[in-house]
């Protein structure tokens, strides 16, 4: 597998010393199989024996053929991993686009993670000293079939600058490619960033996004993933609470189909005392689709005072569907408010009748029900534009008659 | 002359009284007939036979358990009851083959003994499907939003319902008088020709208990019916209904008028098991 990446990554002509030892890590490395315990239920084998070459051909790409939110923001598009500013709005001043962010290759945690360093073809760099007004949406667009989009972005926030930074991922129909995507955040004190990460691609792609998150004191990180596409799907997101009084808020909803298989691992380590962080992912599985929660939180010794409070929430629409959830808790200091709770359950009979009971077709009903259970998430979303992009996303999904409009402004 | 127009009156009177109980005696709402029905393979119903004509109240009084809402819910078509035996006729049609939403389009209604919650799926967001649904059914344009929300302002004042709960999820957080406050409203606004109330009065307070009866005497029509189940004869004081039954262990034991009600208040059950 090395020597086939060696073969293009010789070709690209890299020479960045990192390049080459996280290429030389991903030999040793390899494709994580479900031996490794963090990878026990998501069986990506199939990078084993697919190669995902970087892009050789620049594709044009019609925007207007996708059904983009109208949001006010810089819009910063990618296709097939590269950067298009012909698409794209002027880089506001703190923003550029570079071909790789350095990246420490002693700590690499798989070699997923390895390839993406090596392969990188477009990195957002993101260094912000005051708040910009408008929100960054970096769009990435996956169009063309059998290769590999290696993308990076990192987002560093100077003390007290807001932001809020959106990746969505979407990508052309039947088109079978690998989007491999990281991102890198550093929050600096009372740093307050908004993260959207919606994956939307389209039903053959790969899909695996690794964030971690560093936060120094009274910072404040908000992540909201939202995951609907991709045959294969897999985030880490690790935060690091490094300063006391940061807090965390991990929103997360997730929608499978048909054969989908979703994984969403995060960890949030509390090291200092007075953090806070707060976890709330939602699932609904259809079909004989898969998805996998694991939520670690490592509260370490000394992190007195932590507040870690996480939950899990799945709605099993179909028997043959499957949900690993694990919350894993690992506490070393004894004066802490640490919550967590895994659900799995079906439609509720006595809701369904309710709404049978009162007119509406079973499948209606169900389909009421089940976007009920998805709002309380997507109510936590801040962006409106953004909100409301994924309600619209998610209905369509969702089997059954279209639903009056106002069940946005009613819900 | 004069006696022939006199007796063409007569005559006339005649006829038309006798259209009227022709009327009464046709148009029957729902005819329950033996009806049995099990549990888990429970014996509930044992045979129940009813009928129901179209504009009458009838009253269903009986100990707890005797299976008042079992019938309730295979009425209404809840999911989970075997019907062993009998048949019920609504309006011509085969009440048991229809399925549960098609009974409500067919302007069946449930008014719950516990109203069930459902967060986040908004009140009037709700109301409104249902109504349309019931209107695409009945081949009738369905309702704007604009339109819908007079309609409910209109009904919110019949039934004496506070508004701000309409923006709230389906029964969420509702006390329990809100709750079957809100069932009687849904009632109002979904218009049915049958409606079912399964102690609606249960739970209420003296003002809440007057609001909702008032609320049911405006919705009396004459092509619509009710059955209302009820542990108290206080609520027939203010509803007064056509036919009172009693149901015991699983049968309909005793039939009769409002004075029925007012005589198991004194004697209690047994006497009627007894008779
Ligand atoms: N799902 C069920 N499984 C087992 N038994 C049931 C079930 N549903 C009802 N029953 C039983 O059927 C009987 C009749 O219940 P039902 O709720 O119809 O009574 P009711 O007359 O409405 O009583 P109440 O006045 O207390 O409301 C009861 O003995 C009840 O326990
Ligand atoms: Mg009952």
């Amino acid at each position: 597998m090395k020597e086939q990446y060696q073969q293009y990554f010789d070709q690209h002509g890299q020479q960045d010393m990192w390049r080459k030892e996280a290429l030389v890590s991903f030999g040793s490395l390899g494709i994580p199989d479900t031996s490794q315990e963090d990878w026990r239920y998501t069986d990506f084998r199939v990078l084993k024996r697919h190669v995902f070459p970087v892009a050789m051909q620049k594709k044009s790409i019609d925007l207007n053929q996708f059904c983009l939110p109208s949001c006010d923001a810089t819009r910063l598009v990618f296709v097939d991993g590269f950067f298009k500013p012909e698409l794209s709005d002027d880089l506001p001043v703190g923003l550029q686009v570079v071909p790789s962010v350095f990246q420490d290759t002693d700590h690499l945690r798989d070699g997923i993670e390895a390839l993406n360093v090596a392969l990188c073809t477009a990195a957002l760099d993101v260094v912000l000293s005051a708040s910009v007004e408008k929100a960054i949406h970096c769009l990435f667009i996956s169009a063309s079939p059998d290769v590999g989009n290696y993308t990076q972005s990192r987002l560093v926030l100077a003390e007290g600058v807001h932001a809020e930074v959106v990746d969505m991922h979407i990508g052309m129909p039947n088109v079978r490619s690998f989007v491999n995507h990281q991102s890198h955040v550093k929050l600096g004190r009372n740093a307050v960033l908004q993260h959207y990460s919606l994956q939307y691609l389209q039903n053959k792609a790969l899909y695996r996004h690794l964030m971690t998150v560093t936060q120094q004191e009274k910072s404040q990180f908000f992540s909201h993933a939202i995951g609907l596409g991709a045959a294969m799907a897999r985030t880490d997101i690790v935060v690091e609470l490094q300063g006391e009084e940061a807090s965390c808020t991990l929103n997360g909803l997730y929608l499978t189909q048909s054969r989908q298989h979703m994984d969403y691992h995060t960890t949030v380590h509390h090291r200092v005392p007075n953090c806070e962080s707060h976890e709330y992912y939602k699932g609904i599985l259809m079909d004989r689709s898969r998805a996998v929660f694991n939520g670690k939180v490592v509260v370490h010794p000394y992190a007195q005072k932590t507040e870690a409070h996480q939950q899990n929430r799945n709605l099993l629409l179909s028997k043959k569907s499957e949900i690993d959830t694990k919350p894993e808790l690992e506490i070393y200091a004894d004066d802490v408010s640490c919550s967590h709770g895994a659900t799995v359950g079906q439609i509720d009979d006595n809701q369904l009748f309710y709404l049978r009971s009162r007119g509406l077709s079973e499948e209606q009903a169900k389909k009421i029900l089940t976007f009920s259970f998805a709002a309380e998430l997507l109510n936590h979303m801040t962006d409106p534009v953004l909100q409301e992009h994924a309600r619209q996303r998610l209905l369509q999904i969702l089997p059954g008659d279209e639903l009056s409009s106002e069940l946005q402004e009613m819900s | 002359m004069k006696l022939g127009s006199y007796w063409l009156l007569v005559l006339k009177v005649r006829l038309d009284d006798g259209f009227k109980l022709y009327q009464k005696v046709q148009v029957l709402m729902l005819e329950i007939k033996n009806l049995h029905v099990e549990v888990d393979g429970k014996k509930i119903l044992k045979g129940i036979d009813m009928h129901v004509r179209a504009g009458e109240v009838h009253a269903i009084m009986g100990p707890n358990g005797s299976g008042k809402s079992t019938l309730s819910h295979v009425l209404s078509g809840r999911p989970g009851y075997e019907i062993t035996q009998g048949s019920v006729v609504y309006k011509g049609k085969d009440l048991l083959a229809m399925s549960t939403e098609e009974k409500a389009c067919e302007g069946v209604f449930l008014a719950f003994q516990y109203p069930v919650e459902i967060p986040g799926v908004n009140n009037a967001y709700f109301l409104r499907e249902s109504l349309n649904a019931i209107r695409r059914h009945r081949q009738q344009p369905e309702v704007d939003a604009m339109d819908f929300m007079a309609l409910m302002k209109e009904k919110l004042e019949i039934i004496a319902i506070k508004k701000d709960l309409m923006r709230r999820g389906v029964n969420e957080g509702f006390s329990g008088g809100e709750k079957k406050r809100n069932e009687i409203f849904q009632m109002a606004m979904l218009e049915p020709y049958l409606a079912i109330l399964d102690e609606t009065d249960s739970g209420l307070d003296i003002d809440a208990l007057k609001a909702v009866a008032h609320g049911v005497n405006q919705l009396r029509q004459p092509d619509r019916s009710m059955i209302m189940v009820t542990h108290y004869q206080r609520l027939l004081d203010y509803i007064i209904p056509d036919v009172v039954h009693v149901l015991a262990d699983g049968k309909i034991q005793l039939s009769g008028d409002k004075d029925l009600a007012k005589e198991l208040e004194s004697r209690g059950y047994d006497w009627v098991s007894a008779a």
